[in-house]
């Protein structure tokens, strides 16, 4: 019913946008189209090698180009209106128009434009996006995170950031912040269509976060794990085991351990998962073979060891059907530790997240995956009437501090304040309850690099965060994305049979044993073999275009 | 429908224009709704062109190219396809029998009662449709939950039984889910009925009563009788949402639990789960057209049923 409704909505909608839509847009795009090609003399060219030289921060890549775009703007007396969509998890803040207001005085100003936000909860911003760009409603800068970059790379939603020299011309603070290869992580079969943020592109696997206040009451002596500066504990599975059981004796009414099953796989295993679960690869360092991961060793032992924790009654009988997000049930009271992927910062983040000091340990080593890049790109609308505009406005937010201060951490004196030692904390009167914007996606935003850095951080975070992305072990895979659209039918019986084993297993409800075999035989009635090879097939041929053996 | 012909030929034309004057404020009165069904209903249609199509936002619906019947692929690709079909049809007939059973049962018990309870009654069994179907599941789940469930803690565990954990043993769920919806489908489904029994000339009741009829022989042979076109109208429009499953009843109240997939595992919580990811419009729109279709098909099916056994009956 509610899907009939909406289907029905959604081509109403669709109708009504493609009715409306070609009557201005063409002669609108082909105005900019021109505009483009004068302006990218040979003026701009030498401007560009100069900006190279200038360091990140400063880069604003403001090309001739660029400067004229916003003359023109200016001397017309127009101001555009950029919409820029992302999600956070707790939906619209109370303060958005403010920041919006704030965030449209340095653009226009910089740029001659207005910005307007638009945040909605993670639960809804996939189907609200997919409605959007669908609809041809405006929307010029989005997030692609959740809604999936290859989804919208397929239906076609995505500027080709590169048609007319588009981030040439007016995006060189947005390379100059990326290596290459980094750039090139957004690239679909050659074309860019996305830009990565600034943020922890490998993560530490299996990092489990307990309260320091429990890990002291049962005397754990967890300062002296701590290796010089460092934030995370590195441990093992039997001293994590003990501390359980110890856990467990204290409070026998709360529940000890819960994970969120849908990062499962991808945060406790050091494997690579190019797209999607259904076909991964195993030894991602060494070999580019696609493996099912049902089958593989590591699978086995996660739910044997899920089950294990189960039967000693570590599992809430209730965790299937959960839907508070872990840190909401330790602030509760009902939940004493759960999973997390761990990266520079994590202890103050999950701190700030639970309401306590959390203690960080991690099981896993820190890995680097094939969608490092690309799992929450920046995107430009098809659909957008002024392209320039709108990469002006995220180059913008890749180089300005203010601005990307703004969108990380809010107003000035109302929601933050200086500290005096260089971090920002809470503004007077303010906590993470009644803060009108704290979102807590900092990891989403453009580049958070260059905003200020929250109390409790070390100054040098960033610098810390860089070398955690360069040391981790990579996957040779790094870069590649699998376009499923031919094999969709497949993915969604796959999809199905999934998720009907998913968290009874890697909860630890049923025993291995007898429950993986039987996944393992529905999946390859569904059609998982064929899956499998049309990823391999795609691998090869990526790598065989990149070069990697 | 051949009598209004032949009523309709022998009008003069002046008194058919007096009649067409006479019904305007009738067909004013209908615009709205017209309007909103044709806004809603009518427009959408060229849509379906999507479920055929290979959807590239760029091109727009209509410069997209075609894509035949690829689409369709993934609703019949697996063995699911029978598990899916199986249980929407099996449910919505379950449900279209219970309810209709109770619907009717509870009409008239409520016509039989004095006015100022009759109200009471009626808004307190109407109460569980106005509920959106995510509060139903968390009502459901306070009584469900295998930790803090009122089942298992106080009505199991006083008989000095083991708990069950509800939402990983399936067998229970046919029951429960037909339970679920009848209760909150029950007090929507009587107000028709209701509305219907009220109707009625009460002088049959009262000629009844004369002849001393009792009240079980009344409901039997006067209520129930009467009552007949109603229910084989909204059986008829029942039957045509036959392939159609209520996504908030069959995806929030079993709280997505996997190990209750085959038992709770519809046509749109198939294209749900397998389209969350993907956000293909395309493959969603197919669905549609699919169900849409077979519904079509069984509405027509059915009320050639009827014609044949009732032709008074029958909606067309």
């Amino acid at each position: 019913m509610k899907r009939k409704l909406m289907a029905l909505l959604l081509s109403g909608a669709m109708v009504c946008g493609a009715l409306s839509g070609c009557g201005q847009g063409g002669a609108e795009k082909a105005d900019t189209a021109t505009e483009q090609s004068e302006d990218a003399g040979a003026e701009d060219a030498a401007n560009s090698s100069e900006d190279a030289g200038e360091s990140t921060a400063e880069a604003t890549g403001d090309s001739a180009a660029a400067e004229e775009a916003i003359q023109a703007r200016k001397d017309s007396g127009e101001t555009p209106t950029v919409v820029i969509a992302y999600m956070n998890f707790a939906g619209s803040p109370a303060g958005i128009d403010r920041i919006s207001e704030k965030l449209s005085e340095i653009t226009e100003e910089k740029l001659g434009v207005k910005v307007e936000l638009q945040i909605m909860d993670a639960a809804s911003y996939s189907q609200n996006m997919n409605l959007m760009l669908a609809s041809g409603e405006q929307v010029d800068l989005f997030n692609a995170v959740s809604v999936g970059f290859m989804p919208c790379v397929n239906k076609g939603y995505t500027l080709d950031l590169e048609e007319d020299d588009l981030i040439q011309n007016y995006g060189q603070g947005i390379l100059n912040a990326f290596r290459t290869n980094e750039i090139d992580g957004c690239r679909v079969s050659g074309t860019l269509y996305g830009t990565p943020v600034k943020k922890d592109d490998a993560a530490g696997k299996f990092g489990i976060s307990i309260p320091a206040a429990l890990l002291d009451e049962i005397g754990f002596d967890y300062n002296s794990l701590y290796k010089d500066g460092e934030e995370i504990i590195y441990s093992d599975f039997d001293t994590i085991e003990d501390i359980f059981t110890k856990l467990h004796e204290a409070h026998p009414e709360k529940t000890v351990f819960y994970m969120d099953v849908s990062s499962v796989v991808s945060q406790c295993l050091a494997i690579d998962i190019p797209s999607d679960n259904f076909g991964v690869l195993l030894n991602p360092t060494e070999s580019l073979e696609i493996e099912d991961l049902f089958e593989s060793d590591q699978y086995k032992e996660l739910c044997q060891r899920m089950y294990d924790w189960n039967q000693r009654g570590w599992i809430s009988p209730d965790a299937i059907t959960e839907t508070n997000a872990t840190t909401v049930q330790v602030k509760s009271g009902s939940l004493m530790a759960y999973k997390t992927a761990t990266k520079p910062g994590i202890k103050q983040q999950e701190s700030n997240l639970c309401g306590e000091d959390m203690i960080i340990f991690q099981l896993g080593p820190d890995f680097k995956g094939s969608s490092a890049y690309n799992t929450m790109p920046w995107c430009i609308n098809q659909n957008t009437d002024d392209p320039v505009a709108a990469m002006q406005v995220l180059n913008l937010l890749y180089t300005d501090p203010d601005a990307s201060t703004l969108i990380c951490w809010g107003e000035e004196g109302v929601e933050w304040k200086e500290t005096g030692d260089g971090h920002i904390t809470y503004a007077d009167g303010i906590d993470a309850n009644n803060s009108e914007y704290f979102n807590n996606v900092n990891w989403e935003m453009p580049n958070q690099f260059i905003a200020k850095i929250w109390e409790g951080n070390e100054l040098t975070i960033w610098d810390r965060m860089q070398e955690f992305n360069d040391n981790a072990t990579a996957s040779k895979a790094m870069g590649f994305t699998f376009d499923n659209s031919d094999v969709s039918a497949e993915y969604t019986a796959l999809a199905n049979v999934y998720s009907e084993y998913q968290s009874q297993l890697e909860l630890g409800f049923i025993n291995p044993e007898e429950g993986l075999p039987e996944l393992v035989n529905r999946l390859k009635e569904a059609g998982l073999d064929d899956y499998m090879a049309a990823k391999q097939a795609a691998l090869d041929e990526w790598a065989a275009a990149n070069g990697v053996q | 429908m051949a009598q209004q012909k032949k009523i309709k030929q022998k009008l003069s034309p002046e008194k058919r224009k007096s009649l067409l004057k006479r019904s305007i404020p009738i067909y004013i009165m209908a615009l709205p709704g017209l309007i909103y069904m044709f806004i809603n209903n009518y427009m959408p249609m060229p849509g379906i062109i999507l479920a055929f199509k290979n959807y590239k936002a760029k091109y727009g619906i209509y410069g997209s190219k075609w894509a035949g019947l690829k689409n369709f692929k993934y609703l019949f690709s697996t063995q699911d396809a029978f598990i899916i079909t199986r249980n929407t049809i099996c449910y919505n007939l379950v449900f279209i029998i219970v309810n209709t059973v109770f619907a009717i049962l509870i009409a008239i018990i409520l016509s039989e009662l004095t006015h100022k309870i009759k109200k009471v009654y009626q808004s307190v069994i109407l109460l569980p449709y106005l509920l959106s179907a995510v509060i139903v599941s968390y009502l459901v789940f306070a009584f469900l939950s295998a930790e803090n469930g009122f089942i298992n803690n106080s009505i199991l565990g006083a008989l000095g039984k083991d708990p069950v954990s509800w939402y990983q043993e399936k067998q229970y769920w046919p029951f429960i889910l037909v339970f679920v919806n009848l209760w909150k489908g029950i007090g929507y489904n009587c107000i028709i009925y209701l509305s219907t029994i009220i109707g009625f000339d009460r002088s049959y009741y009262e000629a009844a009563a004369i002849d001393g009829a009792s009240k079980w022989q009344q409901i039997k042979s006067i209520t129930l009788p009467l009552l007949r076109p109603t229910v084989i109208m909204l059986t008829l429009m029942a039957i045509g949402r036959i392939f159609y499953s209520d996504f908030g009843l069959f995806y929030q109240v079993p709280q997505n639990s996997g190990a209750l997939l085959s038992v709770t595992n519809t046509i749109d919580t198939y294209v749900y789960r397998g389209l969350i990811e993907l956000g293909d419009i395309t493959m969603s729109a197919a669905a549609g057209v699919y169900q849409s279709i077979v519904g079509f098909i069984l509405v027509m099916a059915a009320n050639i049923a009827v014609r044949k056994l009732d032709p008074d009956s029958a909606l067309f």
